[in-house]
């Protein structure tokens, strides 16, 4: 798929901020080339929902590298097909995780080549002196760092925290969200031995406070950006915002990365009091589940031919409205532990009524607060804790708030998973599904966001 | 439990495996109550204890999945897919209790997507960790306690320490007698082939444990002094994940080989271990549980380095090699299982670095294609034959 098949013009200019963040980005990359050939201790680790591993990492100094991101990367730059092919050559299957199989191939050719395989985008990824994986969001996040210890042969220690199940609710007081609190704690806490021992630096815990300060500012001014998003027309669209998760997710220690949301906030109030939509002529409003596909950004293009714009996506990604810690909290690993709680549990009252799901309850709860017509559903070939939900998902959306989904299969890397023509065409007959939708969710009082004739 | 059927041993083995509901249903018109299970890790123990009668859950790689596709991608865990079609077709109607546990990702979800389409009066939850250190033991068996609190409300009543030790103790026994039958696949050639061993541990996930007991002592008394004996043939370790139907075992037996012994799901890992008795059983359940099974769900401190890692790893399935006499490994992966697709090419390494030959099979857990597994079996036994 090529951007010039797209024929869509663009008339609303860009927003700075998804050209600021490409260049974060190339910056966290260059910072980080700079600190590991001064010899600082290089990290790969796992994304961790909230935050935390980050936190920790950043506190005590590491150079932190993201597989995760890297992957991502390679694919937005449409290179990530030979790492996927090498992956497989050495054994793996090709339906683990794209951003695995990715990197596993990544890993195999520095074993090969002696070091950093030459054209690799951004320099590539430093040779690490320890591997950190989560189990938080799904077994690969740990199981690939395990594995990846194939080729870089250095300790490995993985975070447990898994996503709260869906019968326990938020709270401060219930023995067993304390257990949990206390159980993430000391999984922090052992994390920070396992990094002391293995790189000699040491936690300063007052480092560590004012990171998880940081790290929550950054999320809340993240959030603000969200909140904006509700407004009618949608001020930034889903294919802006996902260039924009880097300081969210790969930067949160950064004071800039507050400063960038800030900005992007500042944006969208512009565009919003000015009444300007991220596309010209807004006429329906969608949802998309789950991860982009990273090669290929600009699919929601072909909805917004029909003036469909994709106003909301990517509970992953999603950074949630600030955590109600308790005042009496004032430990920063015990911080980070209600702020994981929050992310995984808030809506468990309501899934318990509704969906069932935390996750599929996010996707409700969005499709009502920001008036959606209809739902992207992208099931993953490569992902499938993040694929499993979404058939339940496409139920709970018509039952609870009559809005129809799309299924579109692809992957996050793999580009060769999509075929343009048939996006075309599922964008296509889709378009008429919504207007249908709409209507009957109009004549029986549902609230939608723009009017249609009955 | 008074029970209706004049057979014993191998032939109510068979009688068992191919209507495993009959006696959960007759058993539930006597007044008993029935709990699926998923998965090695829902305490077997605790359900004995209130007298629930556990009952694992499968699937069926014979039956097309029809239902299940309205709220399950078709990407993603085909054994899940398959449950949960059965259950969605009132296959599971019987049971009055599911217990599902974060075992992995797609069982983890499942206790989400079971409520919301199969008609059960009771569900819960075991929260498992993935590390098997001491945060995670203590964090676990606050678990324990949450999914016990669950069992014993469903219930109406608390598990005495007596009732609590007798489950431990009939467990213990029947773990250590499924352990007795399997040793008889050491004998040269086995006593008991691969495919009828998987009939006798299905037979046995669909009693209750006393009636297990009983049946276990009648197979390894019929085995042992039964007359026919296995062909011999190569020697196989068979590693990987659920397979809940003796056909796929038998493919590999068609194939040329003799499966001697397992790494599975539904096989060794949930008989290896016993509940140690310790002053709080709860810390005997926990240790067996989370640190015991040995499964790639969990993660298992590093050694620091990627040979030391191997070593901590598998070791136990070298050392099961050589107390079976294996010649060769089948490492058997099913499609979209992330933890053993990651494990599979590092357990290869490792056995091929010992002198192990490894064959690698990813199947899609229903049988209708098997065609091309068979043939690389037969490729591989006759390999491992010379």
């Amino acid at each position: 798929m090529t951007e010039k098949t797209l024929e869509t013009p663009r008339q609303v200019p860009p927003l700075n901020a998804t050209i600021q963040a490409g260049e974060m980005t190339k910056k966290m990359y260059k910072r980080i080339h700079e600190r590991a050939k001064a010899g600082e201790p290089v990290v790969w680790a796992s994304a961790c929902n909230a935050d935390t591993t980050q936190a920790i990492l950043q506190a005590m100094g590491m150079v932190v590298t993201y597989p995760e991101n890297y992957s991502a990367l390679l694919a937005v730059k449409k290179v990530a097909i030979p790492y996927l092919d090498v992956c497989t050559s050495d054994g793996y299957s090709s339906l683990i995780c794209g951003y695995a199989q990715t990197t596993l191939g990544y890993g195999r050719l520095v074993k090969e080549q002696g070091g950093v395989p030459p054209n690799s985008p951004l320099g590539g990824m430093p040779k690490p002196m320890a591997m950190v994986g989560a189990t938080q969001g799904c077994d690969a996040r740990f199981k690939w760092l395990q594995s990846q210890s194939r080729y870089q042969n250095v300790p490995v220690y993985c975070i447990d925290g898994s996503s709260v199940p869906s019968d326990l609710t938020f709270s401060t007081t219930n023995p067993m969200a304390l257990k949990l609190v206390k159980y993430l704690t000391d999984e922090w806490k052992e994390l920070v031995r396992f990094l002391e021992k293995n790189t000699g630096k040491k936690m300063n815990l007052d480092d560590l406070d004012a990171v998880v300060d940081n790290v929550l500012q950054v999320r809340r001014a993240w959030w603000e950006c969200y909140e904006l998003r509700k407004a009618i027309p949608c001020p930034m669209s889903s294919k802006e915002m996902w260039p924009c998760i880097t300081p969210g997710w790969w930067m949160a220690n950064e004071k800039e990365s507050v400063i960038f949301y800030q900005n992007l906030k500042k944006e969208l109030q512009e565009r919003v009091s000015k009444g300007i939509g991220a596309i010209p002529n807004e006429k329906y409003r969608l949802l998309w589940a789950e991860l982009p596909p990273w090669h290929s950004l600009n699919v929601p293009t072909y909805f917004e031919k029909f003036g469909a714009v994709c106003v909301v996506e990517s509970d992953i990604y999603y950074p949630q409205p600030p955590p109600p810690i308790p005042d009496t909290c004032h430990d920063p690993y015990e911080k980070l532990a209600w702020n994981l709680f929050w992310a995984w549990s808030r809506l468990n009252e309501k899934a318990q009524k509704e969906s069932g799901s935390h996750m599929v309850q996010q996707y409700l709860e969005w499709g009502r607060d920001y008036y959606c017509d209809g739902a992207i559903l992208h099931f993953l070939v490569s992902c499938h804790p993040m694929t499993f939900p979404l058939a339940h998902t496409r139920e709970v959306l018509l039952k609870y708030a009559h809005i129809p989904s799309l299924v579109i299969e692809g992957d996050i890397i793999d580009e060769r998973m999509y075929t343009e023509a048939r996006m075309k065409m599922q964008a296509e007959s889709f378009a008429e599904t919504l207007e249908s939708h709409k209507k009957i969710r109009q004549r029986e009082g549902w609230p939608v966001a723009h009017r249609t004739t009955l | 439990m008074a029970t209706t059927t004049a057979l014993k041993g191998l032939d109510r083995v068979k009688d068992v495996y191919r209507n495993r509901d009959k006696r959960a249903k007759e058993l539930k018109s006597q007044g008993k109550k029935i709990v699926g299970y998923y998965c090695c890790y829902p305490i077997l123990e605790m359900m004995t204890a209130l007298d629930l009668v556990p009952y694992r859950i499968l699937g069926d790689p014979n039956e097309p999945i029809v239902q299940s596709d309205r709220c399950l991608p078709t990407i993603v865990c085909p054994f899940v897919r398959s449950t949960l079609d059965l259950g969605m077709k009132g296959k599971y109607d019987f049971l009055d209790g599911f217990a599902s546990c974060h075992s992995c990702d797609s069982f983890d979800l499942c206790h989400e997507i079971w409520p919301q389409y199969v008609k059960i009066p009771f569900f819960t939850n075991l929260w498992v960790p993935h590390n098997d250190h001491a945060p995670s033991i203590e964090f676990f068996l606050a678990c324990l306690k949450k999914f016990q609190d669950s069992l014993e409300k469903y219930v109406g009543r608390q598990i005495t320490p007596r009732q609590m030790a007798g489950a431990i103790k009939l467990h213990n026994e029947h773990r250590s007698l499924m352990r007795g039958i399997y040793a008889l696949r050491k004998e040269e050639p086995p006593l008991i082939s691969g495919s009828e061993l998987q009939e006798v541990i299905i037979a046995a996930m669909s009693l209750p444990v006393q009636e297990g007991n009983e049946l276990l002592k009648e197979v390894r008394s019929d085995v042992t002094k039964r007359a026919n004996r296995i062909e011999s043939r190569p020697r196989v370790l068979l590693w990987g994940v659920e397979i809940d139907d003796s056909s796929f075992v038998k493919i590999l037996e068609d194939a040329g080989a003799n499966i001697v012994m397992d790494d599975t799901c539904i096989g060794s890992r949930h008989y290896w271990s016993d509940v140690e008795l310790t002053s709080d059983p709860m810390l005997g359940i926990a240790k067996r549980y989370l640190v015991d099974i040995l499964c790639p769900r969990t993660f298992r401190e590093h050694a620091g380095t990627y040979q030391g890692d191997l070593e901590h790893r598998f070791r136990y399935i070298k050392e099961y090699c050589r107390e079976y006499k294996a010649a060769g490994v089948i490492l058997a992966t099913m499609r979209y299982c992330d933890c053993h697709a990651y494990d599979a090419p590092l357990v290869s390494d490792y056995l091929k670095e010992s002198g192990i030959p490894v064959l690698y099979l990813e199947h899609d857990y229903f049988l209708a294609g098997s065609a091309p597994i068979k043939n690389r079996v037969q490729a591989f036994v006759e390999m491992i034959a010379q």
